[in-house]
């Protein structure tokens, strides 16, 4: 319980940096330089943010944005409202968006957005924030509170014979977090 | 001799579920036996390859043996989720073999350290380090130290290496014996900017671990060979399918990994037999040019006068062209060159470019806890909180820094400790004590903790002992006595065994995490004693682990030495002189000496173990008592009922730690249990909770912790071209 609850305050924490900290003084940093190189007179630089791509946000009204195997496809996550994500891909329709975090999802758990997976979501719930500007930031730091298995496991309990709740768990937890862990029996 | 090689692996991966519809579709399967067809060969080409994707989607169904894992590896996750695989002995042997066999085409023994640089790679020798994490000018000088220490090779994803290449443009570097390339594409602006800043020969390495792809460029003609003894190698649609020979465990059959490849045709020029091939990229990494849409590794990328380090990103109606490093000041003179290149190579697009990006901003430090209160939350407070600050300053200064090293290392090395935190525990060793009972007893304290992460040092030591008998005097308190007698798990000190007494201890944070880092010398001391234990109860130190997380808050000295005598395969001491354990403690304590003293005595083993459930009073205590009943028939080499065992271990957990939430399974304890019940699923036909009991038991690990904790952050992998279709 204890756990859950730092694990909550610390994916507080990075939302607000990301709300604060980062988005600030990222855009602080962008010149918007850029010309065509047909303009031979103008400065021919451009200052861009840390992760060069397209990026948008999510402006769903007051629910998590579905995240999708493939367009129209089974919903394998979800980013909350006002996220920003980095903008992959557009089906031949223009209604379905692939879309990733800019660490991508593979290793990246994020306090603040638990069942964050880059996968394709609709467009109509995208506000397009184009190339080199708002961005998630650095500021945050991507949270994986115990070590290489950013998303807990399941046992299947549906092949078990017997009736037992399903189980999460994690493998490979952080040296430092078990010995924390651990600890907290001294506390009883 | 090849052909038999296919049939076995073949014969094996046919059995598997997951494999069973394709094998069949393509004839490879006698309907009703579920046998290979005698005629095989003519059919296998029929057969349908399959992607990490697919197999992903349902990893259990690929497994064909849960008792032979001795690998486990992860896909890096680059591409979007990781697969966790599983392969045994003799794959792992051989993959061993073959990449110390490529090494040396280069002159790379076993004495030559491979330096890892800013990538996701882990140390693979002892005497190879990583270093990880954001470049700026401590890593830069953490590399040049580590490289200093003596010749090395430097190895990382080219784009990374190029990053630390272009800050170290221009600077005299130690000797570098070779850069080694992996990971990524490479591209000839790269290449060329390593060969100058590294002065050394340039060496590409391909491989895909969880298909047995490995391969290595040979010096005399620059061409990549492909390990052809491990792996059958075809290519269909231009992609690299392989069939992995050797891994029985998780046979990976006509697996298509995703890299598009063009096999050599005429022999290499160095006399080496066996396959050569280019890597032309990633299959979904293709791009539009003036000569159509092409794979972004055909795109070539030459370097520049001025220009070290560049990425091209292609638009629809543009080219973004970001200029990471440059070496002279910029104009439209420089960039003529390269406006002419794009002009050539994606024809008359509208032109961007972009400068060094700015570095990502800085979370502010928090605030830095006095001498007092840092030693304070070292003994009673969170570690994973104390060490996200800054370090105290004053006379605890040097001692916390080191403490910081050895749990928190910026160089992974593969012999278990950097040179530099060596260096720096010496250095603490020989500071005169302050005269401050606190400080000094914490300096005492945490060069024991360096001492165990060292692996037993005599003279540092000896020499916290000094400092804590000056701290303490003649009688130690609890907590120093713990971390003392720890020492004596993994370390040859006869003269420890005397400050012992057996008694109730109080013990405190530091004495857990110490622990931790003890437990696995301890371990590390009885495998290379042969202790039966390690095989029959593994992972043992999920064991150890699993008996401190339940006694902490009760603990005794005794526990102690019985850890010590499962290491020592020695009796220390007389259980009979115990008079204030309880009795749930003294069952306990005569059952964990059965385990390896009458390990073969089932009559003993079963007495004990009976003693223990009848003193089990509590509901967490009884949960322990069905824990030790696993253990028990693990080690009388029974078959555990898999179905029974996942069942207890699920319904128990929580009665065994009461912080777990709900819902929530600590494998932990339950792991060599977890692992031996793998192949009672998989023999009963659920091969997905054989599958995943096998991923539940994998062995703890401070250094797989402290390496993800490194390289989590910054070690992405970022291709110099790439195409971004606009909305």
């Amino acid at each position: 319980m204890v756990l859950r609850s730092w694990t909550r305050a610390i994916g507080l924490v990075f939302a607000t940096l990301f709300s604060f900290l980062g988005l600030k003084s990222a855009n602080a940093q962008v010149e918007d330089f850029v010309k065509s190189s047909n303009e031979s007179d103008a400065p021919r630089i451009v200052q861009n943010c840390y992760f060069p791509g397209e990026y948008a946000r999510v402006s769903t009204r007051n629910t998590d944005l579905n995240v999708r195997q493939t367009p129209g496809g089974r919903i394998v996550g979800s980013i909350p409202r006002g996220w920003e994500v980095l903008v992959r891909e557009t089906d031949r329709s223009g209604r379905w968006v692939f879309v990733t975090s800019h660490y991508g999802s593979g290793s990246v758990y994020f306090g603040s957005a638990p069942n964050f997976n880059e996968g394709w979501v609709s467009a109509d719930y995208l506000t397009f924030l184009g190339s080199y500007c708002d961005k998630p930031s650095m500021g945050g730091r991507p949270m994986n509170n115990k070590g290489m298995s950013p998303k807990p496991f399941y046992f299947m309990e549906s092949q078990l014979e017997t009736q037992v709740e399903p189980q999460r768990f994690s493998v490979y937890e952080d040296w430092t977090n078990l010995g924390d862990r651990i600890s907290k029996s001294l506390d009883d | 001799m090849l052909i038999s090689k296919i049939h076995k692996v073949l014969a094996i991966a046919a059995r598997v579920p997951g494999n069973r519809q394709r094998f069949l579709d393509a004839g490879l399967l006698e309907t009703k036996t579920g046998q290979l067809v005698e005629h095989w060969r003519e059919k296998f080409p029929n057969l349908q390859p399959i992607d990490k994707a697919e197999i992903r989607n349902s990893p259990g169904l690929f497994l064909a043996n849960a008792s032979d894992v001795v690998y486990r590896g992860t896909t890096s996750g680059s591409r979007g989720q990781v697969l966790t695989y599983f392969a045994g002995e003799e794959w792992n042997r051989l993959r061993v073999a073959a990449r110390m066999r490529s090494l040396r085409w280069w002159g790379i023994d076993d004495s030559i350290p491979i330096v890892n640089v800013a990538s996701r790679l882990q140390p693979i020798r002892s005497v190879d380090v990583t270093l990880a994490g954001e470049i700026d000018e401590g890593f830069l000088t953490r590399l040049l130290e580590v490289l200093s220490v003596r010749p090395a090779v430097v190895r990382g994803y080219p784009s990374r290496l190029c990053e630390v290449a272009s800050r170290l443009y221009g600077k005299s570097l130690p000797t570098v014996l070779g850069v080694i390339v992996t990971g990524e594409g490479w591209f000839e602006f790269q290449k060329s900017l390593l060969e100058r800043v590294f002065d050394a020969p340039f060496i590409d390495e391909y491989g895909c671990q969880e298909t047995g792809i490995s391969g290595l460029t040979c010096p005399e003609a620059n061409r990549l060979h492909l390990d052809s003894d491990r792996c059958l190698y075809e290519v269909i649609d231009g992609q690299l399918v392989t069939t992995d020979l050797y891994n029985f465990t998780m046979p990976m059959v006509r697996y298509c990994c995703g890299d598009v490849v063009e096999l050599e045709e005429t022999p290499c020029s160095c006399g080496r037999k066996g396959l050569t091939a280019t890597v032309c990229g990633r299959v979904e990494d293709t791009i539009e040019t003036s000569r159509g849409r092409v794979f972004s590794g055909n795109v070539k990328l030459p370097p520049f006068p001025g220009i070290l380090n560049y990425q091209v990103i292609r638009r629809e109606t543009s080219i973004d062209l970001i200029l990471k490093e440059v070496v002279e000041k910029w104009s439209d003179r420089n960039l003529e060159p390269l406006d002419n290149w794009i002009r050539h190579t994606f024809g008359n697009l509208e032109i961007r470019y972009f400068g060094k990006p700015p570095s990502p901003p800085e979370v502010p430090p928090r605030e830095v806890l006095s001498e007092k209160d840092w030693i304070s939350q070292l003994t009673s407070g969170s570690w994973g909180d104390l060490f996200d600050r800054s370090l105290p300053q004053g006379n605890i200064a040097a001692a916390a820094k080191l403490l910081k090293q050895a749990i928190d290392p910026s160089i992974i090395s593969g012999s278990g400790i950097s040179e530099a935190t060596r260096n720096l525990a010496i250095a603490v060793s020989q500071t005169p004590t302050t005269g401050n009972p606190d400080i000094d007893r914490t300096i005492g304290r945490i060069l024991l903790f360096a001492n165990t992460v060292l692996g037993g040092d005599e003279l540092l030591c000896d020499r916290a002992v000094e400092i804590l008998r000056e701290a303490e005097g003649d009688r130690f308190s609890d907590p120093t006595q713990f971390d003392l007698y720890l020492l004596s798990l993994y370390q040859k000190t006869e003269k420890l065994q005397s400050i012992l007494d057996y008694r109730p201890c109080q013990i405190d944070r530091f004495n857990i995490h110490h622990s931790l880092y003890g437990f696995e010398g301890a371990i590390a001391t009885a495998r290379n004693r042969n202790s039966p234990l390690t095989k029959s109860l593994n992972p043992l130190l999920a064991i150890f682990i699993a008996d401190l997380n339940f006694f902490a808050s009760r603990f005794h000295t005794a526990i102690l030495a019985s850890w010590r005598e499962l290491i020592w395969n020695r009796e220390i001491w007389e259980i009979s002189r115990i008079t204030d354990a309880d009795s749930f403690l003294t069952a306990w304590l005569h059952l964990r000496r059965a385990f390896w003293k009458n390990r073969k005595t089932p009559e003993i083993l079963e007495a004990a173990l009976t003693k223990l459930r009848e003193t089990a009073k509590t509901p967490q205590e009884q949960a322990k008592a069905i824990l030790e009943t696993g253990y028990v028939n693990l080690l009388l080499e029974k078959q555990l009922d898999s179905e029974f065992w996942l069942t207890t271990a699920m319904q128990q957990s929580q009665n065994l730690d009461r912080t777990l939430e709900k819902g929530e399974f600590d494998p932990l304890p339950w792991s060599p249990i977890l692992r031996n019940i793998a192949q009672g699923f998989l023999n009963g036909g659920k091969p997905e909770l054989a599958y995943q009991c096998l991923l539940a038991s994998a062995p703890p690990s401070s250094r797989v912790s402290a390496f993800e904790r490194l390289a989590k952050h910054c070690n992405r992998k970022q291709s110099p071209i790439f195409e971004i279709r606009d909305r």
